[in-house]
């Protein structure tokens, strides 16, 4: 194979996105999901969402119908998983396995018919996609790794208060707020949330689902605290840690808040 | 070097005009040269509250708009003269201003007063916003209650975010000014107390305003608290924050019900 004279730059990377898990029967989830957008028709807006449909089960044109319904509710869908990746194809957004994407025959030219032939195997599919690329060299699990290291993300620091009104959003990593968060106001991040002040407004850690976040606070009179999409409300804070320095996290999927002096 | 001042709060009633007016003839009455600019188009009340309802002419949108000279719409007080009101129209709505237009008329303005004190509407819509735009110096006016302070402290992300001097990566000079507080109803518990207040908001104190008589007394014959009753509780209240804006250390004294307890406040910065 010959080296293309033109070079582009190709790099792995992974990033953060809301995976919809439709449910048996579609029908009813596809109704449930018109009753969330009734109360928050702006939730899909700007998002990017892969859709799920593993547990499903579902025949190529039930899913091709089920990305057209969606499409149709404005939710702007970046790829499909827990399908047979031979069915990449135009009229489908791109297949994902595993949080990575299968080429299109398209996408690849002459070489990409062997990829889509082969099994659904991902690394053997990486494998391919790395040689077509001109590589040549035999991918392997080394290999793979190389393309994907580990990253580090920094956290966000807000070196003031965060006034009401005001929203932080940290969507790769940890928050920490040098001041108070008020009454109002939103914190979210991807991982833990730390404050070295009062909480009096909402604070959301593991927004993307990661449960082993957590929210330390050198006082606690939250109006709400989420720990990876499982939250509580002020109601539900007890009195004998309001006030105090805590830090919270979530276990058997309900959050809980200890002192930390 | 002319003083850019908004009297500002999110939430309304908590005392934003009575604060402008008694500030501004305060300031005037220490010799400043001071305009007091109504920016509460549609809903105007400032002229009222200055006695000068009856001599409204031209009004802040026709200036900015060029329909009118400076001048021309200033009003100059009957009692102080070298201070004067630049009304807001009560038959525009807010869209009438723009932020070009508010900008020629506060440079304009810059040339010849010492203190400019724009008056905010209530809100956080386009008046509040145009009013802080090209403030240098903030007084934020909170009532001792949960819904006024919670108010006030999105009014502070604002003003640390959408004003000019902010946007040029500069700071914003904030203070408290805690309105109609009253010491007995503090101590019972059915308002916030000074100390959680500050807490909440973190910004330097200005004042403290007890609730009076006098302050109603004094908007309903159309004058500035500050000039009616010199001598009253919150005139003098006034008076010291004034003189505070002016840069003088000025002891505060926190309204107590307990006579004789004068808590020495001033300089405190809650963390």
């Amino acid at each position: 194979m010959t080296q293309p004279s033109t070079h582009i730059r190709f790099r792995g990377r992974s990033f953060p996105v809301l995976a919809l898990e439709p449910d048996a029967p579609i029908a009813g989830w596809i109704e449930r999901l018109d009753a969330c957008l009734e109360h928050s028709p702006a939730f899909f807006s700007r998002k990017a969402i892969v859709i799920d449909v593993s547990k499903l089960g579902l025949e190529r044109d039930s899913v091709a119908e089920l990305v057209e319904q969606l499409s149709g509710r404005g939710v702007r869908i970046m790829g499909l998983t827990g399908v047979d990746p031979s069915w990449a194809c135009d009229d489908l957004p791109p297949i994902l396995t595993n949080g990575r994407s299968i080429a299109s025959s398209e996408t690849l030219g002459e070489g990409g018919e062997q990829v889509a032939t082969l099994t659904p195997n991902e690394r053997s599919a990486f494998e391919e996609i790395a040689q077509t690329l001109g590589g040549g060299a035999q991918g392997s699990q080394e290999q793979i790794a190389d393309a994907e290291p580990e990253r580090s993300v920094a956290p966000l620091v807000v070196e003031s208060a965060v006034r009401s009104g005001q929203s932080i959003f940290h969507p790769d990593g940890d928050v920490i707020v040098i001041g108070s968060v008020s009454s109002g106001a939103d914190v979210i991040a991807g991982g833990s949330v730390h404050v070295y002040g009062t909480v009096r407004g909402r604070i959301m850690a593991g927004a993307y689902g990661e449960s082993r976040a957590r929210i330390f606070c050198r006082r606690l009179e939250a109006e709400l605290l989420a720990v990876g999409g499982f939250y509580m409300t002020a109601d539900e804070i007890r009195d004998d840690v309001r006030g105090r320095a805590v830090h919270a996290r979530l276990e058997d999927e309900t959050i809980k808040i200890t002192k930390l002096d | 070097m002319p003083k850019i001042l908004v009297v500002t709060s999110g939430k309304g009633g908590v005392g934003k005009t009575t604060s402008t007016a008694a500030l501004g003839a305060a300031l005037a009455q220490a010799n400043q040269k001071v305009a007091v600019v109504d920016f509460d188009v549609g809903l105007r009340n400032l002229d009222l509250v200055m006695g000068a309802e009856r001599r409204v002419v031209y009004d802040l949108i026709n200036v900015a708009q060029g329909d009118a000279k400076l001048h021309q719409a200033l009003i100059r007080d009957k009692r102080l003269d070298n201070l004067y009101l630049l009304p807001a129209s009560q038959t525009r709505d807010k869209d009438a201003l723009t932020e070009e237009g508010v900008r020629r008329v506060i440079d304009e303005m810059r040339e010849r007063f010492d203190w400019i004190v724009c008056d905010s509407p209530a809100g956080i819509e386009r008046g509040a916003t145009l009013a802080m735009r090209f403030a240098d110096v903030a007084v934020v006016v909170a009532n001792p209650e949960v819904s006024s302070v919670r108010d006030s402290d999105r009014i502070i992300g604002l003003l640390d975010a959408k004003t000019e001097v902010a946007e040029k990566g500069g700071r914003m000079e904030k203070h408290l000014l805690l309105t109609r507080y009253d010491a007995g109803r503090a101590a019972r518990g059915e308002m916030l107390n000074v100390d959680d207040v500050l807490e909440i908001l973190s910004i330097p104190l200005l004042g403290i305003i007890p609730e009076s008589e006098d302050v109603l007394r004094a908007s309903n014959v159309g004058s500035p608290v500050t000039l009616h009753s010199g001598t009253s509780a919150p005139s003098r209240a006034y008076a010291d924050a004034a003189r505070r804006l002016l840069g003088a250390e000025v002891p505060m004294d926190i309204p107590s019900d307990k006579k004789g307890l004068l808590v020495r406040l001033f300089g405190r910065r809650a963390a």
